[in-house]
C-alpha cells in the first residue's frame, strides 16, 4: 500500500508537469493516443513474457518517434498523425489481446488501473523513469515554456525546436507508460489533463499554473487511493473522479465570485446614479 | 558610429516549390540604418526576414550577416525578432508580461542553465525601457493590443540586439496604438543605435522611423533614402503601381 502511494504521488507529479504543456499547446489528444499505443505494449509484454510496464515504454517511445514524423509528412494536418497513431495502437492492442486468451484476466487492471499491482519491480520501474521525465523536465522547462507560448520566436532566437519537441514527446510517452499500472490505460490521460484544467482556471502566471496543477494532481492521487483501498474501487476511476470533482468546484465557485463581482459593481452604478440625481 | 554591413544579401533568389517568391535580390543593410520594406501581399516581404533569420535556405546567392557567411553564423542572440503573428498568442495561455520578456534572453546556447536574478533584472530593465514596468505581474491576455506590443518588442530587446526585424508590428492595432508604437521605435532606435529591418504594407505607416525605404515584389523594384528629396514620391510612384497591377 505504501508504495502505491508513492507510485500515486509521482503520478500526481508528472501527469500534471507534462499536461499542461500538452494542453497548452493543444495536443490534448496526443496522450489518449499515446495511452491507447501503450496498451498495445501491455498486450505484448503479457504475450512474450516481458515486463508490461518496460515493454508499453519502448511502445509508446516508438510511437511517439513515429507521431513526430508523420507530423512533418502531414503539416498542415498535423492532428492526423495523431489519430493515425491512436487507430494503430487500439488495433495492435486488440488483436494481441485476442492472441493470448490466458491473460485476458489481467486486462480490467490495467484499462481502469489497480493498487494490488504495484508491488516489487513495478515500483522502481516507475520510480526510476519518473526520475528521468522530472529531471529531463527540469532542465528542458525554459524551452518548453518558450516553444508552446511563441513557436516561431522560440526558432528565430535559435532554440532547437525540432529537438525539444521530440524529446518531449518521448517524455510524454514514458509519462503515461510508467502512470498507466496505477491510473489505467483509459484513465492516464485525464490526470494529465482534468488538474491543468483546474489550474487554468486560477493560474496568474505560467509557474502558478504549473504548481496549482501539480497540488491537484498529487491530492487527487493521494485521495482516490484511499478512497479505493477502504471502498475497494478501481483506482483510476476513484483518482479520475476527484479531479473532476475539484475541477467543478471551482468552476462553481469562480461563476460565483464573477456573479457578486457583477452585483457589486451594479450596487455601485445604482448608487452613483442617485448621487448624481441628487 | 560603426558603419560596418550587417546584412548583405547577394543575388539571392528564393522559391516554395515552383512558386518563385525573391528574384535575384541584392540588397545591402548598414549599422545604424532603418530600412523599411513594403509591397503588396506576397511579394516575399516576410520571406526576406526568414531568409535573414536562417529558418529558410535560399535557393541561389549568397547572405551574410555581420560579415559571416549564413551558414555559419551562429550568434542569432545579435537579432532580436517581432513576428507578424506575436500578438495573435493564445489568449488563454497564463503567462505574466515578466515571463514572456525573460523569455526572450532564451538561445540555442542557454539550454540547460536555469533563469537567474540577472534575467530577471534584465528583463525588468527591458520593460522599463518600453514603459511597461509597472505591468510587469500582469497577465499578458489582460493588456490591450499596442500593450502587448510593447511587451514583445521589451522581449526582443532584452538580449541588446545589434540587429532588430519586425514583421508587420502593428498588424491589428488602431490608429492612436499604431503611432504610439512608431513614437516608442523611434526613440529606442535612436537611444540605442539600433539597426532595424521593419516589413510593412503600407509605406505611410513606417515612413517616420526609417532612413532608408526598400519596395519589393518578388525583385527589388526601388530603394531610396529617405532623406533623398523627391525620392519618396518616386516610391509613392512604385507603390501605387504595384498596388494598381
Amino acid at each position: 500500500m505504501n508504495k502505491a502511494f508513492l507510485i500515486g504521488i509521482i503520478a500526481g507529479v508528472i501527469c500534471p508537469l507534462t499536461g499542461l504543456f500538452v494542453v497548452l499547446r493543444r495536443m490534448s489528444l496526443i496522450a489518449d493516443a499515446l495511452s491507447h499505443i501503450s496498451l498495445a505494449g501491455v498486450a505484448a509484454g503479457l504475450l512474450t513474457g516481458t515486463h508490461p510496464v518496460l515493454a508499453a515504454s519502448v511502445f509508446s517511445v516508438a510511437s511517439a518517434i513515429i507521431i513526430e514524423k508523420l507530423r512533418e509528412k502531414y503539416k498542415t494536418y498535423s492532428e492526423l498523425s495523431i489519430a493515425i497513431m491512436l487507430s494503430a495502437g487500439l488495433a495492435v492492442a486488440a488483436i494481441l489481446f485476442s492472441a493470448g486468451r490466458g491473460f485476458n484476466t489481467n486486462v480490467f487492471s490495467y484499462l481502469f488501473g489497480s493498487i494490488v499491482t504495484t508491488g516489487g519491480s513495478d515500483f522502481w520501474i516507475v520510480a526510476g523513469i519518473g526520475a528521468v521525465v522530472l529531471a529531463f523536465i527540469f532542465l528542458i522547462f525554459k524551452e518548453l515554456y518558450y516553444i508552446s507560448f511563441d513557436e516561431e520566436a522560440a526558432r528565430a532566437s535559435g532554440v532547437a525546436v525540432s529537438a525539444i519537441n521530440i524529446s518531449f514527446t518521448i517524455l510524454t510517452s514514458l509519462t503515461i507508460a510508467v502512470t498507466m499500472r496505477i491510473i489505467g490505460v483509459l484513465l492516464v490521460s485525464s490526470l494529465m489533463i482534468i488538474p491543468v484544467a483546474t489550474a487554468l482556471q486560477m493560474a496568474r502566471s505560467f509557474k502558478g499554473a504549473l504548481y496549482i496543477s501539480i497540488l491537484i494532481g498529487v491530492f487527487s492521487a493521494i485521495s482516490g487511493l484511499f478512497v479505493s483501498f477502504y471502498l475497494n474501487l478501481a483506482a483510476g476511476g476513484a483518482i479520475i473522479m476527484i479531479a473532476v470533482i475539484l475541477l467543478l468546484g471551482v468552476l462553481f465557485f469562480k461563476s460565483l465570485y464573477a456573479r457578486q463581482v457583477v452585483h457589486h459593481n451594479d450596487g455601485d452604478n445604482i448608487r452613483y446614479e442617485q448621487d448624481a440625481a441628487l | 558610429m560603426n558603419f560596418k554591413t550587417l546584412v548583405d544579401f547577394k543575388d539571392v533568389t528564393f522559391s516554395y516549390g515552383c512558386h518563385p517568391v525573391l528574384d535575384n535580390i541584392s540588397l545591402r543593410v548598414r549599422a545604424g540604418e532603418s530600412i523599411g520594406v513594403t509591397g503588396p501581399n506576397g511579394s516575399g516581404k516576410s520571406t526576406l526576414l526568414k531568409l535573414i533569420l536562417g529558418q529558410l535556405k535560399p535557393y541561389r546567392g549568397e547572405i551574410s550577416l555581420f560579415g559571416i557567411d549564413l551558414n555559419k553564423f551562429r550568434d542569432l542572440g545579435r537579432i532580436g525578432y517581432v513576428s507578424q503573428k506575436a500578438t495573435l498568442f493564445n489568449a488563454g495561455f497564463p503567462t505574466t508580461v515578466e515571463e514572456v520578456v525573460t523569455a526572450g534572453l532564451i538561445t540555442g546556447h542557454s539550454i540547460f542553465r536555469p533563469q537567474n536574478r540577472e534575467d530577471r533584472c534584465l528583463a525588468l530593465k527591458a520593460l522599463d525601457e518600453v514603459g511597461m514596468g509597472e505591468h510587469r505581474s500582469r497577465l499578458l491576455s489582460s493588456l490591450s493590443g499596442g500593450q502587448q506590443q510593447r511587451v514583445f518588442i521589451a522581449r526582443a530587446l532584452v538580449r541588446a540586439p545589434d540587429l532588430l526585424l519586425l514583421d508587420e508590428p502593428t498588424n491589428g492595432l488602431d490608429q492612436n496604438a499604431q503611432n504610439q508604437f512608431y513614437d516608442l521605435l523611434k526613440r529606442l532606435i535612436f537611444e540605442k543605435g539600433l539597426t532595424t529591418i521593419i516589413v510593412s504594407h503600407e509605406l505611410n505607416e513606417v515612413s517616420s522611423v526609417i532612413t532608408r525605404q526598400v519596395c519589393l515584389d518578388r525583385r527589388l523594384c526601388c530603394t531610396c533614402s529617405c532623406h533623398d528629396a523627391g525620392q519618396p514620391d518616386l516610391l509613392l510612384e512604385c507603390q501605387r503601381r504595384l498596388w494598381t497591377a
